[in-house]
């Protein structure tokens, strides 16, 4: 077993690992970094072809800038619609189209590969899978573990998203954790006993973020994420490129913008000036025939360029980080000396007045810039990764590990009616709370209505004020045996533990009524509302409904199952039986967990399974066109005919996403309608 | 201090060093300074190729004071320096794309190429110790009914 740091970037990947040396792993092209780029690689005279990711996807894009993706962190868990996504459409060669929401890590964005839509958690697996190949090339062993690394202002479900990633690729994702946090500890940040408040400062090559951590103890939490996600050293290298190009209009009169070969060349001493620039105060650029100028031939490029001139021309981007600097302070209520130390990372921090501009905030004995900036986020993913024991099935932190407290990025709270609103959003956990929970977070409600005999809880994550610009994480219900009088308090309950499971309670105050629901948002959304219930936090009231579903699945769709999953689902409904018998909640909730996973796990079977139940609430021309889907898929699969049981399945699972997406937005209206089983929350 | 004392203490330093990973390291560090003087000793041979072939075709227009033969020299000798450290050419022109080699640049149509052949060598690629020390950046011949592409940025 052997375990490696991810830093999965945006632009470029890395792999580490911290034993026997703390070390970036080299790829197979000799290099540190992978590019996060996955193209399709058309074969010579043929309409086939493979799909490749890293360096050889890079080689091949401007051969095929439509199949060759980049970037694809900025499309990771997003929705289509957003305005992020539309800014990505923008900017990119490749296409990106809608496609129906399949399950939390699938929001409906797909790029398209030579026709065929990829999922960007598909994408992302590409590139790990070659992350993966190229550390077990560079370490002659095979990789099973991995600590990966998200922006800190990654959602809930684009954390999910990379995981999901991480899983397709082979690894075993031990944790998934903060950039600015894996930097913290590259840097050696918060060994000590003494509380540190850090800002990391990250400016790579097109994105800008800045977080602000705090530790205490050894453990970690971020308090504040801002950034740009358009800003970075590539508009530096621009601006060395611009000059040169100035110096060619006004020394031959011709502008060479047009010119590919220069504006390849000219890119690669861009950077290099920018490195030197650095270190030195001038720079001499002098490139003998660098360039062919229509009537004059060959000429050569002279320039010369100070460290002031080059800073004066990037002053507007620097000032853009100090100011997102400023805006993260205010919003936290801190001043600079409250932050004990500033960490540089990404390569564009080597730039002098980049730095210098920090220190003018901070002070200079504050910014830290020790540790490589381009590798010190995979660094702190391999330390992570090294202080966990991969032995065990429960993957446990090594004695002295550093302990990792994340914050929650978003809030979590519930659709209320406010006034005559009903599409309140009320926060119960705020934005930025460390979690696991040290105790859970409550607050009271009021019933709507003289008798109301159920409460309904919708949850949403999310930052708007009104509830259905939000996520939507599932409603918790609680039917009463008796009304409420609208002066009766209900205490809401949320608690958010380390696998960032929600668990909803309701409570009548002043009486015995009280649920509680868990939350499991890695589940598919086509179960959202149906989640596991839990009276009382009796194991039991889970595992006889699996059990009682399990059968019934087994009975009406076993012949579509494999003969493994069959086997394993037999097993399961076995030792659930024996469970309830003999009481034993250990094994009681592994056979709920394994049944659960079998009914909708287990490819057509699930597929019908799940179908059949999303028609009941359906129009009815819609239910006579998914009968025909079911009757047509039953039939493929009796004549054996797999690519026509394949194409059912796939129209079948698109029909059954877009039939639950509809049904959601059905039930959204009619709860506003009736909102009296809502809760209201006092003015 | 006896010479006893003074052995024994050294030892002591001397099993405290990792002799193996110190000279790796030493070696890995002596590569990288080696190969950042052949990528700027290329930087020149692609400079004096340049000033070759402007030679070449003033010599071709009757301007017979122009050293052709003696830059072409120099070329070949820097080249031949270049070859003692095992580094040469690609010589990516008119052989088939290789993307572990090649970074394509533009593709472009050509009806008396093979698709995917490579047409000009806009960077030229070296290789050192039959590895890539600079990748060549290249311009493909387009497959059947592939617009020209153009630049890209």
């Amino acid at each position: 077993m052997r375990a490696i740091g991810i830093d999965l970037g945006t632009t470029n990947s890395a792999a580490a690992i911290a034993e026997p040396e703390l070390t970036v792993l080299p790829t197979r092209a000799g290099e540190s970094l992978t590019p996060s780029v996955v193209s399709f690689v058309r074969k010579r005279k043929s309409q086939g072809g493979e799909i490749i990711a890293g360096r050889q996807a890079w080689n091949n894009a401007a051969r095929d800038p439509v199949n060759t993706i980049f970037s694809i962190k900025r499309l990771m868990g997003r929705v289509f619609g957003e305005s992020k996504v539309d800014e990505v459409i923008r900017r990119a060669a490749f296409q990106i189209a809608e496609a129906p929401p399949a399950d939390e890590q699938d929001q409906g964005v797909r790029v398209l590969l030579n026709g065929e839509p990829y999922s960007p958690t598909q994408i992302s697996t590409m590139i790990l899978s070659q992350v993966k190949a190229d550390a077990e090339l560079a370490l002659g062993e095979p990789v099973t573990h991995a600590v990966i690394t998200v922006p800190a202002y990654f959602e809930e479900r684009q954390r999910k998203a990379t995981e999901a990633a991480g899983e397709e690729a082979g690894l075993r994702v031990i944790k998934i954790i903060d950039e600015p946090t894996a930097a913290a500890l590259a840097f050696g940040v918060g060994k000590e006993e003494e509380r540190h408040r850090v800002l990391v400062f990250d400016l790579g090559g097109g994105t800008f973020d800045i977080s602000i951590i705090q530790m205490t103890g050894g453990q970690f939490s971020t308090l504040e994420i801002q950034g740009d996600n358009w800003l970075g050293g590539d508009d530096f290298d621009q601006v060395i490129v611009n000059r040169m190009m100035a110096r060619i209009q006004e020394e031959y009169d011709f502008d060479p913008s047009g010119q590919l070969g220069f504006l390849l060349k000219a890119k690669v001493e861009a950077e290099a000036a920018k490195k030197a620039l650095g270190v030195q105060q001038e720079v001499e650029i002098f490139k003998p025939l660098f360039l062919n100028v229509p009537g004059l031939g060959p000429v050569d490029l002279e320039l010369e360029l100070s460290r002031d001139e080059f800073e004066k021309d990037i002053q507007p981007s620097v000032q853009r980080t100090i100011q997102l600097v400023h805006e993260g302070l205010d919003s936290q209520s801190l001043k600079p000396e409250h932050i004990t130390e500033v960490l540089m990372v990404g390569g564009s921090t080597a730039v002098p007045c980049v730095h210098e501009a920090v220190a003018a905030v901070f002070g200079p004995r504050k910014v830290k810039r020790h540790v490589n900036p381009m590798e010190c986020v995979a660094l702190g993913a391999a330390i992570l990764a090294a202080s966990t024991e991969l032995e065990s099935d429960v993957m446990e932190a090594k004695e002295g590990a550093p302990r990792l407290e994340q914050v929650t990025p978003m809030d979590l709270g519930i659709a209320a009616v406010k006034g005559e609103d009903p599409d309140t959003f009320v926060a119960i956990i705020d934005r930025n709370t460390p979690y696991p929970l040290r105790e859970a977070k409550s607050r009271i409600f009021y019933p709507t209505a003289q008798d109301q005999t159920l409460i309904k809880v919708p949850v949403y994550e999310g930052l708007s004020k009104k509830a259905s610009l939000n996520e939507q994480q599932g409603v918790v219900e609680f039917p009463l045996p008796e009304g409420l009088d609208p002066s009766t308090a209900v205490e809401v309950t949320f608690n958010y533990d380390q696998n960032r499971t929600l668990t909803v309670g309701i409570r009548v105050v002043g009486t015995d009524q009280f649920i509680e629901e868990t939350l499991r948002r890695d589940r598919p959304r086509v179960l959202q509302g149906t989640g596991q219930q839990t009276l009382m936090d009796d194991w039991r009231e889970d595992l006889a409904p699996s059990i009682r579903a399990g059968t019934h699945f087994q009975q009406t769709y076993g012949e579509y199952m494999s003969e493994t999953d069959r086997a394993e689902l037999a097993e399961a409904i076995q030792d659930g039986q024996k469970a309830l018998d003999g009481n034993l909640r250990a094994a009681g909730e592994q056979a709920t967990l394994v049944l659960r996973n079998k009914i909708l796990g287990s490819g057509i079977a699930s597929q019908m399974f799940v179908a059949e139940r999303a028609m009941h609430d359906a129009p009815p021309e819609t239910q006579q066109i998914m009968a025909k889907a079911i009757s047509d898929l039953r039939g493929a699969h009796a004549r054996q005919d797999q690519t026509q049981v394949d194409e059912l399945s796939m129209q079948l699972k698109i029909a059954v996403a877009q039939l639950v997406a509809r049904q959601a937005a059905v039930k959204e209206v009619r709860d506003r309608e009736g909102w009296d089983d809502l809760l209201r929350v006092r003015e | 201090m006896s010479d006893k004392h003074l052995t024994a203490d050294v030892d002591k330093i001397l099993e405290g060093l990792d002799f193996a990973r110190l000279s790796a390291a030493r070696d890995e560090k002596s590569r990288a300074e080696k190969k950042d003087l052949l990528l700027r000793l290329i930087e020149v041979a692609d400079s004096l190729r340049a000033l070759k072939n402007h030679c070449r075709e003033l010599a071709e227009a009757g301007h017979d004071e122009v050293p052709y033969n003696s830059v072409k020299l120099i070329c070949r000798q820097l080249l031949a320096v270049l070859e003692g450290e095992d580094v040469r050419p690609m010589k990516a022109a008119g052989h088939p794309l290789d993307l572990a080699l090649h970074e394509v640049v533009a593709v472009r149509p050509e009806s008396d190429a093979e698709e995917d052949s490579v047409l000009e060598e806009v960077v030229f690629g070296y290789l050192w110790n039959d590895q890539p020390l600079r990748r060549a950046k290249v311009i493909v011949c387009a497959a059947d009914g592939v617009e020209d592409l153009g630049e890209v940025s």
